[in-house]
């Protein structure tokens, strides 16, 4: 995917993540939104960040 | 006392069981078999047992003692943690695990770990967003205790709520300490393993002890301020899902140049920033 894709991808963990937390208070349920939002957000922001370069396309395997 | 003992020895095998957990999910996710969950208390009982020496190369006094203060810091925090105490002192604990990775790097004479030793320094980058963090803690609980924050939690509504910036900042000091991260630029693999490399043998095992409290404590920490106080039972479920979910992150993202480790991480400080003063204004008004 495109650098712009994967910064739209973390607006909208983003926002899932707000929105979940807020309504968390009144519904727990919300929190698994909240558990798949925040490191969706991370992993989009992450991967924006080496979308273009030579080693940020594939994410790294070999451990 | 022995409570604590028993404590800190559980303490240390479980927080080994998760770095076990975290390889096998990142192996999962990768499509490879991966070592069984166990694995990484059984690498720390083999090191244990295995011949070891000091590199002629190594600053013999600094070499030993930086094992020993990284086993001092992560036990006193999680006597910290046990009784309560002060979020500040366990972050003041967690800034002095920068010395041991900086000391343990410089200490061999290795330049693989002395390059793991100078990005550790660039890494400081993850603990701005702590400095906001406490201050949104203390603003919206009024005290800085562990205990006490526990107790306003309550009595209202877990903070991951209503300081989710604030969770975010600490689950990304996490997961920059975890393993095979985006953001382990220290132990990278073009480093061999990093800062540690030339710590081998029976300074391997107490390091990877020392790691394993570490974990323990930051995720418990992170359960604690943000969600509150569980059953031990649940508590100990959701360090496990913490850490999976960190396991996620390492498993999909690749290892970010350290430029761009501290780009991230300087960019959220900012956003953080802002909360702070957003949540300041609000309280003050």
């Amino acid at each position: 995917m495109k650098k712009p894709a994967y910064i739209l991808l973390a607006v909208l963990f983003a926002c899932a993540a707000v929105i979940s937390a807020v309504l968390a208070d009144g519904n727990p349920y919300w929190v698994l939104l909240l558990i798949v939002s925040v490191p969706g957000f991370l992993i989009s922001v992450i991967l924006a960040c080496t979308a273009g370069s030579k080693d940020g396309d594939i994410p790294f395997v070999g451990y | 006392m022995i409570e604590f003992l028993l404590l800190l020895i559980f303490a240390v095998f479980f927080g080994l069981l998760l770095h076990g957990i975290h390889r096998k999910v990142i192996a999962r996710i990768q499509k490879r078999p991966g070592p069984p969950f166990w694995q990484e208390i059984l690498h720390t009982l083999k090191f244990s047992f295995k011949q070891t020496w000091i590199p002629r190369t190594a600053s013999q006094v600094m070499y030993v003692a930086i094992v020993l203060i990284a086993i001092g810091i992560w036990t006193a925090a999680l006597y910290v943690f046990c009784i309560g105490g002060s979020l500040l002192l366990i972050f003041a604990f967690y800034m002095l695990h920068k010395i041991v990775e900086h000391g343990t790097g410089l200490s061999s004479g290795s330049p693989y770990t002395k390059f793991g030793a100078i990005r550790s320094v660039m890494s400081a980058a993850a603990e701005l967003p702590l400095l906001v963090t406490v201050s949104v803690v203390y603003l919206f609980t009024g005290t800085l205790s562990i205990s006490g924050i526990a107790g306003w939690e309550a009595a209202n509504v877990p903070l991951i709520g209503i300081a989710l910036p604030a969770a975010v900042s600490l689950y990304l000091i996490i997961l920059s300490k975890a393993h095979y991260g985006p953001f382990s630029v220290i132990e990278a693999k073009e480093l061999v393993s990093g800062y540690w490399t030339e710590h081998f043998g029976g300074w391997r095992a107490l390091l990877n002890i020392a790691l394993s409290l570490k974990t323990f404590v930051l995720i418990s920490v992170f359960i604690v301020v943000f969600i509150g106080v569980l059953p031990w039972w649940l508590f100990l479920i959701v360090m496990i899902l913490v850490m999976v979910s960190v396991s996620f992150i390492c498993a999909t993202t690749p290892m970010l140049t350290p430029y761009n480790t501290v780009l991230i991480q300087t960019i959220w400080t900012g956003v953080v920033c802002l909360y702070g003063v957003i949540v300041w204004v609000v309280m003050i008004s």
